[in-house]
């Protein structure tokens, strides 16, 4: 009896654990193949309309510019849908296109132009959303980098950055002497707005928490100033006069303070002057070179360059307290910090051995990431989703800027400009 | 408001009903308990010489003048036979119960045979439930190796399609469930276990659609497809990933 | 305040006290550079300089090393002559100091500082009044040499004495 039993549990046991180890198997899948993602981008259908603008056209610019797209080419589509229901998902599937994007324009009844868009996945066959934006007849670019905001978001899960812009200097020598110039572009190079030409040099523009103002470094006194300047109504004021250096503005999160540089005392020291009152208060005390402050969100943190421990590096500074703290210990040379929106990662000039790379920082972990591999590197600014990170570097002999995703997985030169073209600062969220 | 006296006469009646049943209920019961016991007379029963009843006697006729020898040979024949009779009986008895007894032994040897046999054939039977376990454990096996080869294939080709989002970190996981037919094409895609990221979780889906189909299920057993791959769960986790 | 009281800022601090009576507090080297030891003395083409107000026939160019603001034998030498024509003849000077374009652009203003800083220290030490001297930086962005190679950036790493 005591024989059976012992046989009839062990079967049991058997029958157990090898039933068991059926219900639980999973496939697991560790490793990818990142490639970037096909999108179509149907023409937009402007039912009798006229319309300066292919706005189709500044979609699929802005999608490959970011990286993570590539688009199918307009003469291979075999229909240009401009609703779902039009869609036949084979055809599509065919192309190799994962998702689609359609749209039509109307007027509305205030003499608006109403684009009414929607984004279908082809491979699952459905139809992710629809959507529309409004504008007037000049503002096809807006509405198009609104498009192109609206797909990133939905198919990344991350914020699109394609209504910002970029603020930057260019220098172009004309038989012998120098011409300085601020311009402002919409974030892919277009709609170049000048803001103010010189022959002397302009330095370090910054923007300010609200998108309509710069605060920079003009030469054009005969020595260094700082100036803010309004971006619609171009009107510009003088903020500082003093001897020495007058450099690196940095506008507080609550756009109402300016950190910056002046050696008045001596040496490159940060201080922080009051807007409204045009208080300077002095914020670092010590003989090495204090530079390139940054604010934090909190307000009340700056992030700066200094040579004080011997080689440049990152410091912190307590506003309040005055206390500073040393953040970089890896490379020779660490120095211009920006930083990222999650507040934790640093995008900064960055060098080992001989070269300079831009590299991203983790206040965090302490990890450095070199995200260039190009040997100039220098005035890093950080999206303000944090997808990719604007830089200088020269390409020959000849400055441009190029951007770099913060995981170093993309990477794009931008279109090059007459001259060079140096110092990029991008703006903030734009209402 | 009811009129009280029908409403006694209700009661009243009422009451010799439940009297009239119970009192039936319990006679009969009284009645049918009541038995009458009947004494059995002992009656001691004794060999009586009885006086000879002057009786009407019937007239025997004459007896003839017995044979004493005669009577004794009779009697001793009559004895005889009798011993006979007894003896054969006693024989008789004797045979059958050596019969009996040899019926029985067989019968005893039989029961004994039949429990060897029955030991020996649950033996055998046990082992071979034990042969046909193991048989199954091992066909379980192979199947099972058969299954991981394919599983090895979809695998691949998950991986193939996956291109992650930028928001995609190392520590992310989502978990499907892919449901197939025996043509390998995959006709539902959902996700069980969230990555907590939707971007994420949206490019582990499109990975399995863009797979599409698995030309190579087609060659599996039925039995193997049902058993593993009507539907089939899958994690994703990015291990290779640099953040 | 709160102070990191480490070795390495003890160490700087006695340096630098140490250093201070001598030209300019030195920038610690740690670069694997190759350094341009040629060095090229004379005109800077771009801007024109008034020679009819100089009083000495000196160099007017001051070269460094990369990431220093040391001044070299010979500048000390042209600094010398300078000195002593301003001191018997004084005018007001303007010392404008540069970088190569290598590190970021608002350090390289504070370092062309600190090298024309090293050249009026070593003028008043001199006994030229420091009133007369007044400091400018460009830092890398009036560059005398174009070009990404060590001999562009050697010219680029100066003070000029206007």
């Amino acid at each position: 009896m005591r024989k059976l039993y012992g046989i009839l549990s062990l079967t049991f046991l058997l029958a157990l654990s090898s039933s068991s180890a059926w219900s639980e198997l999973v496939i697991r899948v560790t490793q990818g193949n990142d490639k970037p993602t096909t999108v179509a981008v149907s023409p937009i259908a402007l039912n009798g309309l006229r319309i300066k603008e292919d706005i189709g056209a500044i979609v699929e610019a802005d999608l490959q510019r970011s990286g993570l797209f590539r688009t199918t080419p307009r003469r291979d589509m075999l229909a240009f849908p401009s609703k779902a229901s039009d869609v036949y998902f084979r055809d599509w599937r065919m192309l190799g296109s994962e998702y689609l994007v359609v749209g039509s324009m109307r007027t509305i009844a205030d003499g608006r132009y109403e684009l009414e868009f929607s984004l279908l996945n082809v491979t699952a066959q459905k139809t992710e959303f629809k959507h529309a934006v409004r504008g007037r007849v000049n503002e096809m670019r807006e509405l198009a980098h609104l498009v192109s905001d609206k797909v990133y978001q939905e198919i990344t899960g991350i914020r699109g950055a394609f209504s910002t812009r970029i603020a930057y200097v260019t220098a172009n020598r004309d038989s012998g002497k120098f011409v300085y110039r601020l311009n402002v572009a919409d974030a892919d190079g277009a709609r170049e707005k000048l803001m103010l030409e010189s022959s002397e040099p302009i330095m370090s523009p910054s923007w300010a928490p609200n998108g309509k103002e710069l605060a920079y470094v003009s030469f054009e006194t005969g020595r260094p100033a700082i100036f803010r300047q309004n971006l619609v109504t171009a009107k510009r004021q003088q903020l500082t006069n003093y001897t020495g250096l007058n450099g690196a503005p940095a506008w507080s999160p609550d756009g109402k303070k300016l950190a910056l540089v002046l050696s008045k005392d001596g040496n490159p020291e940060i201080y922080m002057l009051e807007l409204s009152t045009s208080k300077f208060t002095r914020l670092t005390r010590h003989f090495a070179i204090d530079t390139e402050p940054t604010w934090m969100s909190d307000g009340n943190t700056l992030l700066f360059t200094s040579d004080r421990g011997g080689t440049p590096q990152i410091y912190k500074l307590n506003v309040a307290t005055r206390a500073t703290e040393r953040l970089t210990f890896r490379g020779n040379y660490n120095a211009r910090p920006s930083l990222a929106p999650d507040g934790r990662t640093l995008a900064l000039v960055h060098r080992e051995s001989s070269t300079f790379h831009i590299a991203s920082f983790d206040l965090k972990t302490g990890r450095m990431i070199e995200l260039t591999e190009t040997r100039l590197d220098e005035s890093p600014t950080v999206a303000p989703n944090g997808a990719m990170v604007m830089y200088a570097t020269k390409q020959g002999d000849r400055g441009v800027l190029a951007a770099v995703s913060l995981d170093a997985g993309v990477r794009y030169v931008l279109p090059a400009k007459n001259g060079d073209v140096r110092e990029p600062a991008w703006s903030p969220f734009l209402q | 408001m009811r009129n009280v006296t029908s409403y006694s006469t209700g009661a009243l009646l009422s009451i010799i009903i439940h009297v009239g049943v119970l009192a039936a209920l319990v006679i009969n019961w009284e009645s049918d308990s009541k038995k009458v016991i009947i004494q059995p007379q002992y009656i001691e029963a004794k060999l009586v010489q009885l006086a000879p009843k002057k009786t009407p006697v019937v007239k025997k006729p004459a007896k003839p003048k017995v044979d004493r020898a005669k009577k004794k040979r009779e009697q001793d024949k009559r004895r005889a036979d009798q011993k006979k009779r007894a003896d054969k009986n006693k024989a008789e008895a004797k045979r059958l119960a050596e019969l009996e007894a040899k019926l029985k032994a067989k019968q005893e040897a039989k029961r004994k045979a039949d429990q060897v046999e029955a030991e020996r054939q649950r033996i055998e039977s046990e082992f071979a439930e034990t042969l046909a376990q193991e048989q199954a454990d091992i066909s379980a096996q192979e199947d099972q190796q058969v299954a991981n080869s394919f599983m090895q294939l979809i695998r691949q080709r998950l991986s193939q399609n996956w291109s992650r989002p930028p928001s995609a970190r190392r520590d992310m996981e989502t978990m499907i469930e892919i449901r197939l037919v025996p043509t390998g094409r995959i006709v539902g895609v959902n996700v069980v276990k969230s990555s907590g990221d939707l971007a994420f979780d949206r490019s582990v889906e499109q990975a399995a659609f863009k797979a599409e189909q698995f030309e190579e299920i087609k060659q599996l057993d039925p039995r193997l497809f049902e058993k593993y791959f009507r539907v089939v769960k899958v994690a994703f986790s990015p291990e290779d990933l640099r953040l | 305040m709160k102070t990191s009281f480490n070795k390495t800022g003890l160490a700087t601090i006695l340096f630098s006290m140490v250093l201070v009576g001598c030209s300019s507090a030195p920038v610690e080297e740690t670069s694997t550079d190759i350094e341009d030891t040629s060095v090229q003395t004379g005109q800077v083409d771009t801007s024109g300089i008034d020679d009819s107000a100089m009083a000495s026939s000196a160099d007017t160019v001051f070269y460094f090393d990369f990431d220093k603001a040391l001044l070299k034998p010979e500048s000390r030498a042209a600094l010398l002559e300078h000195a002593a024509a301003l001191s018997s003849n004084p005018r007001s000077v303007r010392l404008e100091g540069h970088a190569d374009e290598r590190g970021t652009r608002e350090y390289n203003m504070a370092l062309g500082e600190r090298r024309a800083n090293a050249v009026k220290e070593f003028l008043v030490l001199q006994g030229v009044s420091g009133g007369l001297i007044e400091v400018i930086s460009y830092g890398e962005e009036r560059a005398a040499s174009f070009g990404s190679n060590d001999s562009a950036w050697g010219l680029n790493r100066r003070v000029e004495l206007k």
